[in-house]
């Protein structure tokens, strides 16, 4: 089955479905109108309308959910990733000041003195 | 770095930035205050208070003393008796290699607020500018066994293990990192890289899942994508059968991955 041919299948699939639906809609309208008109109880619903219902519901959930696609996995970050390790693996409380900046600085001797 | 061409409010969004996502650039953040910020100081408002700090913090980290000498006399004035601004005069002592003045402070600090982790972890950046590596390591192991989620220290710590070439704890330790934010690519192609590097069949299996993991979560981390390939590639040649096929497929994968990377840029 190629990918066009099954979507096409399954997009009338969920169509059918559809109207089916709406066809139960209106037969149960109709059931009710029915029995006012004849005077009797409503109780419930005839078997067969209840069954076009539920295999028309369960049509539509299988086809629509073909329609939406592939299932993609739930992505816990969305956002462009643009940060680097510098960020990321930095560890700003940990930070230490023994690097060659004391040696490049020209005001570094200004305030040494003996400990 | 035209930093002198930014706008006030450029600059001031930068600094915010920086604060926000600290990366160690303390030379662009010195160049920042020095071309644009420092010349239009009442235009900050109550975010010069922050900014000092900042700033002293990155000139500091640049050897230069007397600016920050500056800046922290004009913190003390504003806030005598803060116990913040206490610990910046610890790290000015750090910076300056008076680290048993230094320690004084810490101990002093912690005496009046004992369970600040702060304090703790300068003491051991202290251990650290001293180069005593392995006290440095003892200590964040104590200070972990009460602040067990602090991201920071299990970074820390793995680096340190990983200068000690102690690849299993490093690992460890980057396990606990990657608990903490399962979804940042990066912790996990370090571990990766970690488990990779101790080699055998096991880690690099481990690697190469971890690598995998890392490319789905940022498709463009070109570090996982070849860390995938190359792991793939190893474990391929020692395996036969169905398993080979699905490295090779895995590995196969991993370089489409690589050539997408580089067609994008």
């Amino acid at each position: 089955m190629s990918g066009g041919s099954w979507s096409t299948l399954v997009r009338s699939l969920c169509f059918i479905g559809l109207i089916s639906l709406i066809h139960c809609a209106y037969s149960a309208a109709q059931h009710r109108s029915y029995l006012r008109l004849t005077e009797q109880e409503f109780t419930r619903l005839p078997a067969d309308i209840l069954l076009q219902t539920v295999v028309s519901l369960v049509l539509i959930c299988y086809s629509a959910a073909h329609v939406a696609g592939d299932f993609l996995p739930i992505r816990a970050d969305t956002q462009v990733r643009t940060k680097s390790w510098d960020t990321v693996g930095n560890c700003p409380s940990f930070y230490t000041f023994d690097h060659r900046a004391k040696s490049l600085s020209p005001y570094f001797a200004a305030d040494l003195r003996p400990q | 770095m035209a930093t002198s061409k930014l706008s006030f409010d450029e600059a001031r969004l930068a600094l915010r930035k920086f604060r926000d996502h600290p990366t160690r650039n303390s030379e662009e953040v010195v160049e920042l205050w020095q071309t644009v910020l420092q010349k239009n100081e009442t235009r900050l408002g109550e975010e010069v208070w922050a900014i000092y700090e900042q700033v002293f913090v990155a000139l500091l980290d640049c050897g230069d003393m007397n600016h920050s000498r500056e800046l922290l006399e004009k913190l003390y004035q504003r806030f005598p008796s803060s116990q913040r601004v206490r610990k910046l005069n610890a790290l000015y002592k750090e910076a300056a290699g008076h680290f048993e003045e230094a320690l004084d402070i810490y101990d002093k600090l912690l005496e009046v607020d004992a369970t600040n982790p702060v304090y703790r972890k300068r003491k051991i950046a202290v251990l650290l500018g001293q180069q005593k590596r392995v006290e440095a390591i003892e200590e964040l192991i104590e200070y972990l066994k009460t602040f067990l989620n602090d991201k920071e220290a299990w970074l820390q710590l793995s680096s340190l293990y990983l200068a000690e070439l102690d690849y299993a704890k490093a690992a460890h330790c980057m396990e606990e990192v990657i608990l903490s934010q399962p979804y940042e690519a990066d912790y996990l192609v370090r571990y990766a890289d970690i488990k990779y590097t101790q080699g055998g069949l096991e880690n690099i299996e481990i690697a190469k899942q971890y690598f995998i993991q890392a490319s789905r979560l940022n498709p463009s981390s070109l570090r996982a994508a070849y860390g995938a390939l190359l792991a793939c590639e190893w474990l391929a040649q020692k395996q036969t059968g169905q398993k080979k096929k699905d490295y090779v497929a895995v590995g196969t994968w991993a370089a489409e991955r690589i050539v997408e990377i580089y067609t994008e840029e």
